[in-house]
């Protein structure tokens, strides 16, 4: 029974809580929608969209491309009313949750939204973390719980607040401070990457690092990017994907000139141990190509924009280097077609509730 | 270069049995996609009839089929692709005792093949008609259920399906 109900949407297993109790308390309870997750991290994903139609100057409008069948949805509708002023910003889409900013200027807050539930969940950012901070959320599979971060762009040596970063714990709704004394670290830019207790992200100083935050330990650390002899720094685009559960980083050349290499982060105990194992070298990706991420088994979602237009999408088989091109609808209806946000898939997640029978 | 010795294998039988008491004759090779037969023939149990009781004929009959499709050589992707759609296009009641039946014999692409089939049957279907097709009796009260679609209330809109297949 479990296996059929891992496999259906989120909008039917809403419906059939009303079966009878037992499925009621079950589908609400925390170890199944732990299930559900597991087993839809696994499946194909779907792509986020964002475009402008006429809200032009409000929140752009986010749409999915499901590719399975493939079709555009109509735009996810927001659970609550915006205006111009709250200076919504989308900031990225992690386990089905899409991660918002609002009021950025007065009083922020951090907006986690479930598209697929309807539910959403307003966090106020405290007034003393700075707004010169980026946003990452990790997820703790021991706790089940997830942890936001406030990051400082750039600690400075002459401003105290700048050398802190800011933690949420979801499940206590507190937030504390963290020394981040990762100096002179100028972007950080690119996809988080939730994995393993850890939240990875590329970061740019004189030498590119990943920076890593440790959920469990609460603490920063720097990972070493893979050795990268015999490229120019400056025309190397990286990029951090996580492959057969691993995290993974895509190294290619601006100009397509050279191959593709896929490196794995190979972690025996911990962090303090790693190693890059270079595990495929596949074609150079034109400039227009993003990887977003795995689409499924070994199959590189991945996605060409043209001229603010969904060019082409396909997937690319690590393995055997097979590409399957997906035919793209028309999206004659989009005004202004923005730009790809990553991948999405339905969860069950802010659904907390436990079951009440 | 040929080999000549080599390439003879012995083949290995299995005799099934039903809960109805039918016997099937399988070659090993075919039969030990079930985890649970692997695991008796390994520990020497299966000299003798391999018995069953918790899968009847008719189902049996089908996991039979789709096992020696799976495991046969000579079929191909686009054979075995076409069999896998023919074969979930049963009842949903024969689906789900396959399905039971796959978890039993724990043989995991079946069990997956039709857990996939019956959420796609299911997905857009009323609660009362799941609980009619999974036997399941309610035992909300009229206000209970009510407040649960109030929860979601768009979760019960759309073009639900009240069919039972």
């Amino acid at each position: 029974m479990v296996q059929i109900l891992l496999r259906l949407h989120v909008k039917s297993l809403l419906c059939f809580r009303s079966v009878c109790k037992s499925w009621y308390n079950f589908l609400k309870s925390p170890h199944f929608i732990k299930l559900h997750l597991t087993h839809q991290i696994s499946r194909p994903a779907s792509v986020l969209i964002v475009y402008n139609r006429d809200n032009y100057g409000c929140f752009p409008d986010l749409s999915l491309l499901h590719l399975h069948p493939i079709y555009f949805t109509n735009p996810l509708p927001l659970p609550f009313a915006i205006e111009a002023k709250d200076y919504l910003n989308f900031e990225f889409c992690y386990n089905g949750l899409i991660c918002l900013m609002k009021d950025i200027y007065t009083s922020p807050e951090v907006i986690l939204w479930n598209p697929a539930t309807r539910k959403y969940k307003c966090i106020n950012v405290p007034s003393e973390c700075s707004r010169f901070t980026y946003l990452k959320l990790g997820y703790v599979q021991q706790s089940n719980d997830y942890k936001l971060l406030k990051v400082p762009f750039e600690p400075r040596s002459s401003d105290e607040a700048s050398k802190m970063a800011w933690v949420y714990t979801l499940s206590s709704g507190s937030w504390k401070t963290v020394p981040f004394t990762i100096l002179s670290l100028t972007v950080a830019w690119g996809p988080q990457i939730s994995l393993d207790g850890c939240v990875y992200w590329l970061a740019t100083s004189a030498v590119e690092c990943i920076i890593c935050f440790d959920l469990i330990k609460d603490e920063f650390k720097l990972v070493d990017v893979p050795d990268d002899r015999g490229f120019e720094r400056e025309y190397v685009r990286r990029r951090l994907i996580v492959l057969r559960g691993s995290l993974a980083m895509m190294v290619s050349v601006e100009d397509g000139s050279r191959d593709t290499e896929v490196w794995v982060l190979m972690n025996k105990s911990g962090i303090k141990q790693y190693s890059w194992t270079k595990k495929f070298i596949i074609e150079p990706f034109s400039k227009e190509a993003i990887p977003l991420g795995i689409w499924n088994d070994d199959k590189l979602l991945v996605v060409v924009l043209q001229t603010r237009a969904l060019k082409q999408v396909y997937t690319y088989d690590l393995v055997t280097k097979k590409i399957d091109y997906f035919h793209v609808p028309k999206e004659e209806e989009f005004a202004s077609f923005m730009s790809v946000r990553g991948r999405y898939f339905e969860s069950l997640e802010l659904e907390d509730g436990y079951g009440k029978y | 270069m040929a080999e000549a010795s080599s390439s003879i294998t012995e083949k290995f039988f299995l005799t099934l049995k039903s809960s109805d008491g039918d016997e099937f004759v399988l070659e090993e090779s075919i039969a030990i996609q079930s985890i649970t037969i692997k695991n008796m023939v390994e520990d020497g149990c299966s000299s003798s009839v391999i018995p069953l009781s918790k899968v009847d004929t008719e189902t049996l009959i089908k996991v039979i089929e789709y096992m020696k499709m799976h495991s046969s050589t000579s079929s191909n992707e686009e054979e075995i692709e076409n069999f896998d759609k023919k074969f979930v296009s049963n009842s949903i009641n024969t689906i789900l005792n396959i399905l039971e039946a796959a978890n039993f014999l724990d043989i995991n692409n079946l069990l997956e093949l039709c857990a996939e089939a019956v959420a796609n049957r299911i997905k857009n279907k009323t609660p009362e008609a799941v609980r009619k097709i999974f036997n399941i009796t309610s035992d909300f009260t009229p206000e209970e259920e009510a407040e649960i679609r109030n929860e979601t209330p768009w979760a019960f809109e759309g073009n639900l399906d009240h069919s039972l297949d």
